[in-house]
């Protein structure tokens, strides 16, 4: 007969609880681990430079991340662990304290005998036991014990020594016979018990019907207020209608401004009319002086006031308008941050119309909001201690500009120097300092190639490879090696013959990419201006300025630190001729150091393919030279799938964009 | 006997109970978002339906007149729309924007059919056969007023270009001026400061000579 018996002790639920405890217990507590491990690493490894904006932002930024951490999240965390490694060291106790029923009967462990024992050692050793234990001979309190004891033994030598216990033994496990079959459930009793049985309801109630589904009804309506880039619904579709083929940069703040993120989370203080006043006045002045335009507020719906709010703060941003209020310089950080990521969805948009005007305009807003720099401002204004006036002051006696960082860095010390006359010596190496670690990006080779093919050809999947390498570590480097310049130039031939090498075969084979380049991390950008930290990247794209459309949309570079090639594919042009687009490498957070380069494509028709045999013969030609050799062996193996591998994508994407046009159509007739 | 019919029905009334609640809340819930109009409202067909209604009798050919206007106005919002189609889509199935915005564009691309349609209409009450042309004419206008307003903004940009050039001018002989002014009180303050020193130069020299 089948019978339930909870779990009296609670030992097995205790195990139940252990595990599951030790389950969640065991990633989080290494997570957090690695997390301050990693974060004392970053601290340690942090260099700030000393001017006044940056020691401050490192400074705000250290109280933000204690306050945060000792607040939200982490404290919950360390919450967690610690009560769970209390929790699971009282159970771990409890269980090792509690006996646990010896399953298992075996008549060897109760007679203390190895398994196998010969028949005259087991009697021997019952005889001994059971002179020991016998209850005549058990003192007077222990005499229970002992009567069990001497059952104990008695039984199991029976089942070693007669035939019919034996078997009893042999079949159920047990020299008496048939057990009661009993069932048992890993649940204390007092969790099933009758008087407790509505709080158990009520709590499994509440968890599985209230707040359970509150919860995910919760998160689901947030997130479907969201776009993909988290960017709420009601802002995008803002953007979409806004957002014009000659947008201008005002336009864009305009634009900005009106996101529906501002107008749910800036509040609306009375006392910010007040303090907003002087901090136009300012803005009014400087955009009166500088570029002769007049700030006013924005027309129509841009008239809300927390878009007149945005919009002086924004302005205040990049003018570097210093703001005195502590809730309205919390607002500028917030709307700075915000609209830096909100650019992003700005930028998606321009993208699917192809408008490489307003697309570049949005790039620019996004480097000047991270640099605190007016579009068109002086790129030297990135570092530390320039401000406009000392600019002014050199660009007036010397009569020359330094139009990028890199112009500067390239200009002889005294110029360097002289501009830079007010610092003191620690200043200057401050500013150079910080001047080395913008990126300089230069092109080492930019092409157009059809994989497999020699020639580009109509309808062919064309792949534009641009090597890059960062300005700053050829510096470096050239400055060690003065003396074996030669040398090192060759070297750096070499490894360019490999790479190209290596490109072959990459374009060819898709899909395996290059690791070797991007081991190194890069470091947050010196912005510090910018509320949080920045972590640069890099839109790299073709397009063609003379009709102002974009032929490839931007991928997105993240790891540009010493040298990378990027790869991007396209379907060809679908006629024969000479196409001239532009490549562009443009950056988010460092302003003048985009690179804009003019490049031709050239699209020949099939027929002027090479024959097949042409390649076979210069197969046969490198032999000698090994490498040459099996790179053309690869290039071979690689024409079979290359001939079978381009038109793929081709025609999966035909039907794919079929299918969504239908969709489409049937929706709109639905509706 | 009473319980066992209790039991059920509470259960089941609970249950309805439940259901119709929830119902109820997110009808009222999904009933607030309203459809945003795409465009704004149209002034065109207003004035032109304000004419047709008017108490005293207007000429045809103002009638006339103000239709054509009301087809460039549709004719703008069709070109709009037939532009603004793909990339949005495109942008949907990208995940970018949201269902609503798509929403909002097929009613105001619905709406624009059946205004064109009506339009069509209009114009046939008038001459039979005026319907099928008249919005290539609509749209013949409409290329002309753009390229007007393409000539304005070059005449308007190179007043603005002048405007900064000479400002910057300006600005660049202040700056030259301040700095000659600044340069011209250095100096003569440079010029009492030797004054000066020479005065006491030759008192010395007149103590010495004393002595």
């Amino acid at each position: 007969m089948a019978q339930y018996t909870y779990d009296e002790q609670g030992v097995t639920f205790n195990y139940f609880v252990l595990s599951v405890l030790a389950l969640f217990l065991v990633p989080l507590t290494l997570q957090w681990i690695y997390q301050t491990f990693k974060d004392a690493k970053a601290k340690a490894g942090k260099t700030y430079c000393n001017c006044e904006p940056c020691k401050s932002k490192s400074a705000r930024l250290a109280a933000a991340r204690k306050r945060s951490a000792v607040r939200h999240v982490a404290n919950a965390r360390i919450l967690f662990i610690v009560l769970g490694w209390i929790l699971f060291s009282f159970l771990a106790y409890k269980i090792s304290m509690t006996e646990v029923h010896k399953v298992v009967w075996d008549p060897y462990d109760i007679l203390q005998i190895p398994e196998g024992t010969e028949l005259s050692d087991i009697k021997k050793t019952y005889r001994k036991l059971s002179l020991v234990y016998h209850p005549d001979k058990a003192p007077k309190d222990q005499a229970e014990e002992y009567e069990a004891k001497f059952v104990e033994i008695t039984k199991a030598y029976k089942v070693l020594t007669d035939e019919d216990t034996r078997k009893n033994y042999e079949e159920y496990g047990h020299p008496d016979g048939k057990q009661s079959y009993t069932m048992g459930i890993a649940l204390p009793k007092w969790l099933v018990e009758g008087s407790n049985s509505y709080f158990t309801l009520a709590f499994y109630g509440l968890l599985f019907g209230i707040l359970l589904p509150t919860h995910i009804a919760r998160w689901w309506y947030r997130s479907r207020r969201l776009t993909k880039d988290r960017i709420l619904n009601g802002s995008m579709a803002l953007f979409f209608k806004e957002l014009k083929e000659n947008s201008t940069h005002r336009d864009l703040i305009d634009i900005l401004s009106t996101s529906v993120e501002f107008k749910e989370k800036l509040t609306i203080r009375p006392s910010d009319e007040a303090s907003l006043v002087p901090i136009v006045t300012i803005i009014k002045e400087e955009m009166e002086n500088r570029y002769g335009q007049k700030f006013e507020k924005s027309k129509r719906q841009f008239s809300a006031p927390y878009c007149y709010k945005v919009k002086v703060l924004i302005y205040a941003h990049l003018l570097r308008v210093e703001v005195t209020d502590a809730g309205l310089i919390k607002d500028q950080q917030f709307i700075v941050e915000t609209s830096v990521h909100l650019l992003n969805g700005l930028l998606q948009i321009a993208l699917v119309k192809l408008w490489l005007q307003s697309s570049s305009r949005i790039m620019d807003l996004s480097q000047s909001l991270v640099q605190a720099i007016f579009p068109g401002e002086s790129a030297l204004l990135q570092l530390p201690y320039v401000n406009n006036a000392l600019l002014r002051q050199y660009y007036r006696s010397k009569k020359r500009t330094f139009p990028s960082v890199q112009k500067f860095l390239d200009a002889p010390e005294d110029q360097r120097k002289a501009l830079l006359k007010p610092l003191s010596n620690d200043q200057y190496l401050d500013c150079m300092e910080v001047a080395k670690a913008i990126p300089q990006l230069h092109t080492l080779k930019a092409e157009f190639r059809v994989a497999g093919d020699s020639i580009l050809t109509v309808g062919a999947i064309v792949t534009f490879i641009l090597k890059l390498q960062n300005g700053v570590v050829v510096g470096v480097e050239s400055a060690k090696t003065n003396g074996k310049g030669v040398e090192q130039s060759e070297i750096n031939e070499k490894e360019d013959e490999d790479d190209e090498a290596l490109d072959a075969v990459d374009a060819i084979i898709e899909g395996k990419k290059e690791i070797k380049e991007s081991d190194e991390r890069i470091s947050p950008a010196h912005a510090p201006y910018f509320p949080g930290e920045k972590k640069p990247y890099w839109w790299v794209y073709l397009g063609d300025p003379k009709v102002n459309r974009i032929i490839v949309p931007p991928q997105k570079i993240t790891d540009i630190v010493t040298k990378k090639t990027i790869k991007i594919q396209f379907p060809g042009p679908p006629k024969a001729g000479t196409y001239t687009f532009s490549y562009f490498v443009r950056s988010d957070s460092f302003v003048g150091t985009d690179l804009r380069q003019d490049i031709k494509l050239v699209i020949q028709e099939p027929s002027d393919l090479p024959p097949e045999d042409d390649i076979d013969d210069t197969i046969s030609e490198p032999d000698e030279d090994s490498i040459a050799g099996q790179m053309k062996l690869m290039r071979e193996q690689g024409i079979s799938g290359a001939i079978s591998g381009p038109p793929k994508p081709q025609t999966n994407q035909k039907p794919k964009a079929d299918d969504n046009d239908s969709d489409t159509d049937s929706d709109s007739d639905d509706d | 006997m009473a319980t066992s019919l209790l039991l059920p029905t509470a259960y089941l009334g609970g249950c309805i109970a439940a259901m119709s609640a929830f119902s109820f809340v997110y009808r009222r819930a999904t009933a607030v978002s309203e459809i945003e109009p795409w465009f704004g409202p149209n002034v065109e067909k207003e004035q032109y339906i304000a004419l047709l209604n008017s108490s005293t009798p207007v000429p045809e050919h103002h009638l006339r007149a103000a239709l054509l206007r009301r087809a460039m106005a549709d004719v703008k919002r069709l070109v709009h729309i037939q532009q603004e189609k793909p990339p949005l889509n495109a942008l949907l199935r990208a995940g970018t924007v949201g269902d609503d915005l798509w929403k909002e564009f097929t009613v105001a691309e619905q709406e624009t059919m059946a205004e064109l349609q009506e339009v069509v209409a209009e114009a046939n009450t008038y001459k039979e056969g005026w319907g099928q042309n008249i919005f290539t004419t609509a749209a013949q206008m409409v290329e002309h007023e753009k390229q007007k307003v393409v000539l304005e903004e070059m005449k308007t940009r190179k007043e603005e270009e002048e405007r900064l050039a000479k400002l910057q001018e300006e600005r660049e002989q202040r700056e030259i001026k301040d700095k000659s002014k600044t340069d011209a009180e250095k100096r003569e303050r440079e010029a009492k400061k030797a004054a000066e020193e020479l005065l006491k130069q030759e008192e010395v020299e007149k103590v010495k000579t004393k002595k």
